[in-house]
């Protein structure tokens, strides 16, 4: 869109001459489509509205630079789909005039009413810019797919109803499809600037830790940062992702409201943000929970070999996920320290009196709040 | 031993020159350094006939050694090097494909020294722009991968020159002092002597207090073919080997009698793999940055209960202040921070051991970031054209792959999409191992491109297929593990 208005023959102040000179950006949306997570957010915000909402904020995107390219993977509960672009399809030659079925059609009037052209529902196609209704209908359509081959028992994990979707799944392939563009050199020679969207709804991640955790460390390493965008429950990992790459974790207040959320906190690529004044998260919760009776700990027990963590020395001296045996001496200096829990194992009663003058910690907190 | 190094100042045109007017003893003779870069001599020991160093042309070996590279590339019938480069770099990415993938018990908690060469030695120019500057670079980005492999572990750098081993950096666990200190390196120029005894002295001392659960590692960049040594090596390999510090050796020039007894002494006999004298620019940085991923534990620490320790650890909760306050470790004046849950008090960065009471702190992110050491990704297979054919996008990425060929197999890039998509060469040309260009996790059994198999085990270390599947992949695993 920056090339077709004429303007370039107008001498332009630095800041202008500088976002011309930008890559190309690429923004991969990844939307929770959890039925039970949804349904449970209805009274405030359904999906349908939800999507409008994303549909608008990334025409916005592509609006921002012609040669911004989008991404929009569903997480749905039991597989990952690409929602576009949908690999085997030529976007390139598409017949201009494509079947949108009914329940697409109403969602597509609130994007087309988002749009400032003003014109009213399919009658004018024509109207759209070409690339907006490529996404959009491609997306809708896909999704009403999804939705209506989920059945009641894609909904269960191990035999337990829950939210859960698989959010590392869908990293993992956005984050490859990312290297796949960025990587690779596009077609004007480039390469793109990626970012991630997360809109999730779903609260309960646990299962899916590690695989989360090597997906932000990758993201990381790729310099490609991770927004959130969190409807209903907060989630740790997902607060974590955003704060490890850089990205904007919003908890969203009033979630009729999105379209605003998306337009002021999420439309700013990673370049624009250094001159903008974001919402940032506060106090993040770094706490460990321990590997054996799942508590939160801020102190904990720690083993060298598999790093598992423990919220008090196991009873038995050896690890219960690797079962390495540990020194019985330097375990017998830890149980003495008063530091340990009172529920903890009194074994070594006589030998923590002994030692107990000693223990005393420091009261000094130089700098403390 | 002397048999090889007379024998090798009678025939080759010594590089004694460089080292000529050192009067010190050399405790290393250049045994084995007559051969060329590209072969790594087994036996040192034995002395060398005549013979050996000629090649089946006749020429000594090193006089042969010299490929053109624009001599390996041919043009396609259509005159386009398009295919041929495809072809190499596909090569080239099968080349690393293969990782060791058993689930190992390692020593995650790390400290190494980097030892550098800073004689006259690296002055060299075989290395673009010459030795010291190239190696500079590439510790600076070993030392980058290092802490991101290696969160919780400790570094430190130490250089050797006129004799003598100075202190670059000390043993630390920011990545940014090391890389400073690195960099300040550039302006000052090579000179003197290396002395791997008083740089191994050093790093033992460096290495002392290190706790039990550590690892003591020792990684030499050694550019020369001598070592000045103030007395008997073998006696400082002898208490390293006691206690436990493993050294291992990159040689940018020939191979060295010392340094593979170095390495072979320290790692119980396993030369091998800790001792490797690099081919060109692009193999030293692989023998680099092959230090970067943890050892294994070795034997005696994983059976004994020596070694095996649990460790306090505190995980701090950031704070967010309106006013500026001094935190504990630098003693600088910012605003938010981290507060040790034991005593309180606030410090700046982590990993770091709290200032006041000694206490670990960590992020459990940090922990997280060793979790794909320990638990590796499988190695996909490499999918024949007849199981193939059906896939027709990678899984992960959605690139297309390579249509079934009608006469002979042939590789495209399929790193963007224009590339696939370009029409079929007239000529298919050479064939790489019939590959289809398909891989298939064995638990998942989706099919992705070799892009994404390079990017899944070397940055992402998920399979974005079982990621997808969480519900099957337990199934999975179940019935692999009933057969």
């Amino acid at each position: 869109m920056n090339a077709v208005d004429g303007s370039s023959h107008v001498p332009q102040d630095k800041f202008a001459s500088e976002l011309e000179e930008e890559l190309p950006s690429l923004l991969v949306v990844i939307l929770d489509t959890s039925p039970l997570g949804w349904g449970a957010q209805s009274p405030p915000i359904s999906l349908r509205d939800a999507v409008a909402s994303l549909l608008i904020f990334i025409n916005s995107h592509l609006a921002l630079s012609h040669s911004n390219e989008v991404a929009v993977i569903a997480a749905h509960t039991n597989c990952v789909r690409f929602l576009y672009p949908v690999p085997g399809e030529d976007y390139k030659k598409l017949a201009p005039k494509s079947t949108v079925t009914s329940g697409a059609e109403s969602s597509d009037d609130v994007v087309a009413n988002g749009q400032s052209n003003g014109h009213n529902g399919g009658l004018s196609d024509s109207s759209i810019y070409r690339q907006f209704r490529v996404v959009d209908e491609s997306v809708l359509k896909q999704l009403e797919m999804l939705l209506l081959a989920t059945s009641a028992s894609d909904i269960e994990h191990n035999g337990r109803i829950s939210d859960a979707t698989l959010i590392s799944g869908a990293l993992s392939t956005s984050l490859a499809y990312i290297n796949r563009l960025i990587g690779g050199v596009n077609d004007d020679g480039q390469k793109m600037r990626a970012r991630i969207l997360v809109v999730s709804v779903c609260s309960d991640l646990a299962s899916q830790y590690v695989p989360i955790m090597n997906c932000i460390f990758a993201a990381q390493k790729m310099k490609v940062p991770i927004d959130i965008c969190k409807i209903g429950n907060e989630t740790v990992f997902l607060q974590q992702a955003a704060d490890t790459t850089g990205g904007v974790y919003l908890h969203l207040e009033h979630p009729a409201g999105m379209i605003q959320y998306l337009m002021t906190a999420f439309l700013p690529d990673r370049v624009l943000r250094k001159h903008l004044v974001l919402p940032t998260l506060s106090s993040i919760d770094f706490r460990a929970a321990c590997f054996c009776h799942k508590r939160i700990v801020d102190i904990g027990y720690v083993c060298n070999i598999c790093l598992s963590i423990f919220c008090q020395p196991p009873a038995d001296g050896s690890c219960a996920i690797c079962d390495t045996i540990f020194d019985p001496k330097e375990l017998a200096n830890l149980l003495k320290k008063p530091i340990v829990v009172a529920t903890g194992v009194p074994k070594n009663k006589a030998k923590k009196k002994k030692k107990k003058g000693t223990d005393s910690t420091p009261t000094l907190t130089p700098g403390g709040p | 031993m002397s048999d090889t190094d007379d024998s090798y100042i009678q025939r080759a045109s010594s590089p004694d020159s460089d080292y000529g007017g050192s009067g010190l003893s050399t405790a290393a003779g250049p045994s084995g350094a007559v051969s060329t870069r590209s072969s790594t001599r087994n036996n040192s020991t034995r002395p060398i006939s005549n013979t050996e160093l000629r090649s089946t042309t006749g020429a000594y070996i090193w006089e042969d050694s010299i490929q053109r590279s624009w001599d390996v590339v041919q043009e396609d019938s259509g005159g386009s090097l398009a295919g041929v480069v495809a072809e190499l770099v596909q090569a080239g990415k099968r080349k690393r494909l293969h990782y060791d993938t058993t689930p190992l018990q390692r020593g995650i908690i790390r400290h190494l020294i980097l030892i550098f060469d800073l004689s006259m030695s690296m002055a060299e120019k075989d290395l673009r722009p010459t030795r010291y500057q190239l190696s500079i670079s590439y510790a600076i980005q070993f030392v980058t991968d290092y802490f991101e492999q290696n969160p919780i572990s400790q570094l430190g750098v130490i250089g050797m020159r006129d004799g003598l081993a100075n202190l670059v950096s000390q043993l630390g666990g920011s990545p940014t002092e090391h890389i400073a200190a690195l960099q300040a390196l550039r302006k000052q120029e090579p000179s003197g002597d290396p002395s791997l005894q008083n740089a191994l002295e050093m790093a033992r001392g460096a290495l002392y207090h290190v706790p039990s659960h550590g690892t003591k590692e020792v990684v030499i960049i050694f550019g020369s073919l001598l070592s000045c040594d103030p007395g008997d090596i073998h006696k400082t390999i002898g208490t390293l080997k006691s206690e436990h510090v493993r050294v291992r050796i990159v040689g940018l020039a020939a191979e060295v009698a010392i340094c593979k007894e170095i390495c072979r002494q320290t790692n119980e006999g396993d030369a091998m793999s800790t001792y490797g004298v690099i081919l060109n620019e692009q193999h030293f940085k692989e023998l680099l940055l092959a230090s970067c991923t943890p050892p294994a534990a070795t034997k005696q620490k994983s059976t004994g209960s020596a070694g095996s320790e649990l460790m306090r650890m505190g995980f701090p909760s950031r704070i967010v202040e309106t006013l500026p306050s001094f935190c504990a470790c630098h003693s600088r004046l910012i605003k938010g921070g981290y507060i040790c849950p034991r005593c309180k008090v606030k410090v700046c960065s982590l990993p770091t051991e709290c200032p006041a009471c000694g206490l670990t702190l960590i992020l459990s992110t940090h922990l997280a970031r060793s979790y794909h050491h320990l638990m590796p990704l499988r190695n996909w297979d490499e999918v024949d054209w007849n199981d193939g054919k059906n896939a027709s996008t990678c899984f992960a990425c959605q690139a297309p792959f390579p249509a079934v060929p009608v006469s002979a197999p042939r590789i495209r890039l399929s790193v963007s999409g224009t590339a696939t998509d370009a029409s079929a060469p007239t000529a298919p040309s050479t064939t790489t191992g019939g590959a289809s260009g398909r891989f298939r996790c064995p638990s998942c059994k989706q099919i992705f491109c070799i892009d994404c198999d390079l990017f899944a085990h070397e940055i992402l270390h998920n399979c974005p297929g079982c990621e997808t599947a969480a519900g099957r992949r337990t199934r999975e695993i179940d019935r692999s593990d009933g057969h």
